[in-house]
């Protein structure tokens, strides 16, 4: 698990910033913008799955982490809210959190969307993803047009275009 | 419409069409890799190659589709070309997921260059001439019957199996991933058939379940606002899916992390290296499909007859000297950790044991598995909707059975050690001292 210190620091932060709909599913596409907008190299790949990108390894390192007892999982209404446990703090204390170069990207990027909700963020990571995949010969409209035959059955097109054009806003940054 | 007679499906029907891919040197190579790798050499009936399984998987694939579909007919809008169209692309990722499987299948992966998979061969495979023009004889009967709306193509049956193509329209489809769950999710037709199929030539219970109760619980959810389409099944089906998790959990503990067996897989891929060009698979896929079980063991064999030894052939075991349980848990590790210093100094005090040769006669193994990645959201990759009847709204998996939860992020994790011949008396009697 060569990323268990970064994401039980996205889960520290989640804590601290008092952030109340952090289940897997947010939790997932944070990483992924920690990843692609921040530049840090967590080492996961990714597919557009039901719900946006979604990792498998990053799954299952989440399910590390929980069976260590550094992460748990509690339930509000229908979801399962993560949070960091006061072992997974002492591990990250142990750790350096001070000392990890990675830590002010990752503090940068969750800061800026970690009030969007998990709908919000699918939406938007799917089309980072686009983005990313069809790169820069394809027009803003080419790169909509694949988010709506992605998305378009589950949001509505004005929300699928204004997602996309801050989609390819952050790409350019 | 052509038959195989199968011992764990009973006939398996096969299209004259599809039946060009079978006929394939790659496919056809699938005779000669083992299933198990060495675990034929414990489980002596455990001679099962890729195969047979290959043909079991394509058959389970359209089972579970067509059972879903019965319930759901305006599944796809009803299109009728679409649900053949993927009916039938499901049966060839089914039959063609396993091509690229090196010999002794996952035991040799580790001889893989360049950091590839065998899903990168499974590729090169699918696009080579070969297969290419075989896939090609079913999209021309496919088309025959049904229209040229779709085809049926190498790229299709890749993107399906685990490929990734943003420009796809296929790719792209809402209906995908729904598709893909059915050969890549924790109740994939994969697992479904290797089960039985492993625990039927082993000679064990463990891999047993109702596999028709099962295919008969799928069915679909389509989201709170019918805008999705996911893999789920129905509430009398639990018990099913309980039992095919915990036959899966038991064929691990009982058959595929087997103590004799693992050691072996270590024997056979260290005797490889000895024999493959570099240590390593070649890359080019001719070259790499001119290797299987058969070659290898032909190779090894002639190295003996040149007066060599070679310790897979002559099924050199080592003797399992400690082994933590199968949950090892925080203070098993730290048992296993003293235990293996203990054991390796023991080793190094002997005259002839020193760093440069410790490895002939100590050897740790970890296998690690997950018992299951099932996540109790519904709105989740990974969980699973149960539908009951006279519902409104699903429920989680999770949520209906609480022998899965309590196995929820939960995973088989142990250590074991092992000590060649020599020295097994003195490192038992040192350990039982120390312990």
């Amino acid at each position: 698990m060569a990323a268990s210190v970064e994401l039980l620091y996205m889960a520290s932060l989640g804590r601290e910033r008092k952030i109340e709909d952090l289940g897997k599913k947010k939790f997932q596409k944070l990483v992924y913008l920690v990843e692609t907008l921040g530049h840090v190299d967590l080492g996961y790949t990714y597919q557009i799955h039901l719900y946006g990108p979604f990792s498998k390894a990053l799954d299952d390192d989440l399910r590390g982490l929980s069976s260590a007892n550094f992460i748990s999982y509690g339930r509000s209404n229908r979801s399962y809210l993560l949070s960091v446990t006061s072992e997974g703090e002492r591990e990250l204390a142990s750790a350096g959190k001070e000392g990890n170069a990675s830590f002010d990207a990752i503090k940068g990027v969750f800061d800026e969307f970690c009030h969007r909700t998990p709908r919000e963020l699918e939406l938007l990571t799917t089309a980072c993803f686009v983005c990313n995949k069809l790169g820069d010969s394809k027009t803003s409209d080419e790169v909509k047009e694949c988010v709506l035959r992605i998305k378009g059955a589950k949001f509505k097109v004005s929300d699928i275009e204004r997602s996309t054009n801050e989609a390819i806003e952050l790409m350019a940054r | 419409m052509l038959r195989f007679r199968d011992p764990v499906h009973g006939f398996i029907e096969i299209t004259e069409s599809e039946c060009a891919i079978v006929d394939t040197a790659a496919f056809q190579r699938l005779r000669r890799i083992k299933q198990l790798a060495t675990t034929y050499l414990v489980y002596h009936g455990a001679e099962h190659t890729r195969f047979g399984h290959s043909l079991g998987v394509m058959h389970l694939t359209s089972r579970v589709f067509d059972s879903i579909f019965e319930k759901n007919p305006d599944l796809f809008a009803g299109d009728s070309r679409k649900v053949a169209y993927y009916r039938q692309l499901l049966r060839l990722v089914g039959l063609t997921h396993d091509l690229g499987h090196p010999p002794f299948s996952h035991a040799s992966e580790e001889l893989f260059a360049n950091g590839r998979e065998h899903e990168d061969y499974t590729k090169d495979i699918l696009f080579s001439p070969e297969v290419k023009r075989a896939i090609g004889v079913v999209n021309k009967s496919f088309q025959r019957e049904h229209g040229t709306q779709f085809s049926i193509t190498p790229e299709a049956v890749w993107l399906a199996y685990t490929g990734e193509d943003i420009e796809s329209e296929l790719y792209q489809s809402p209906d995908f991933p729904f598709l893909k769950s059915l050969m890549d999710s924790e109740l994939d037709c994969d697992k479904m058939d290797y089960l039985l199929r492993d625990s039927h030539y082993c000679g064990v219970n463990y891999g047993s379940y109702d596999l028709d109760r099962l295919v008969d619980s799928f069915t679909i959810y389509k989201g709170e606002e019918g805008d999705q389409l996911k893999l789920a099944i129905e509430a009398d089906g639990v018990q099913a899916i309980e039992e095919f998790i915990l036959a899966r959990y038991f064929m691990f503990i009982q058959v595929y992390f087997h103590k004799t067996r693992r050691l072996l897989d270590k024997r056979l891929v260290n005797s490889m290296k000895e024999i493959l060009p570099d240590g390593t698979f070649p890359l080019e896929v001719n070259e790499y499909l001119a290797w299987d079980d058969s070659r290898i063991v032909s190779e090894l064999s002639s190295r003996m007859d040149g007066g060599g030894r070679d310790p897979f052939l002559e099924r050199e075991t080592m003797h399992c000297v400690f082994s933590s349980k199968s949950h090892m848990g925080v203070d098993g590790k730290r048992l296993y950790d003293m235990v293996e210093d203990r054991a390796r100094q023991i080793l190094l005090d002997q005259d002839s044991i020193n760093e440069g040769n410790i490895s002939n006669h100590f050897v740790c193994d970890c296998p690690r598995k997950a018992v299951h990645k099932i996540s109790p959201e519904i709105e989740d990759e990974r969980g699973i909707p149960v539908i009951a009847e006279g519902k409104a709204e699903p429920s989680s998996l999770l949520e209906e059975s609480v022998l899965l939860n309590s196995l929820k992020d939960n995973e088989i994790a142990m250590k074991r050690l092992y000590v060649s011949s020599n020295y097994r008396g003195i490192v038992e009697s040192e350990l039982g001292r120390y312990l």
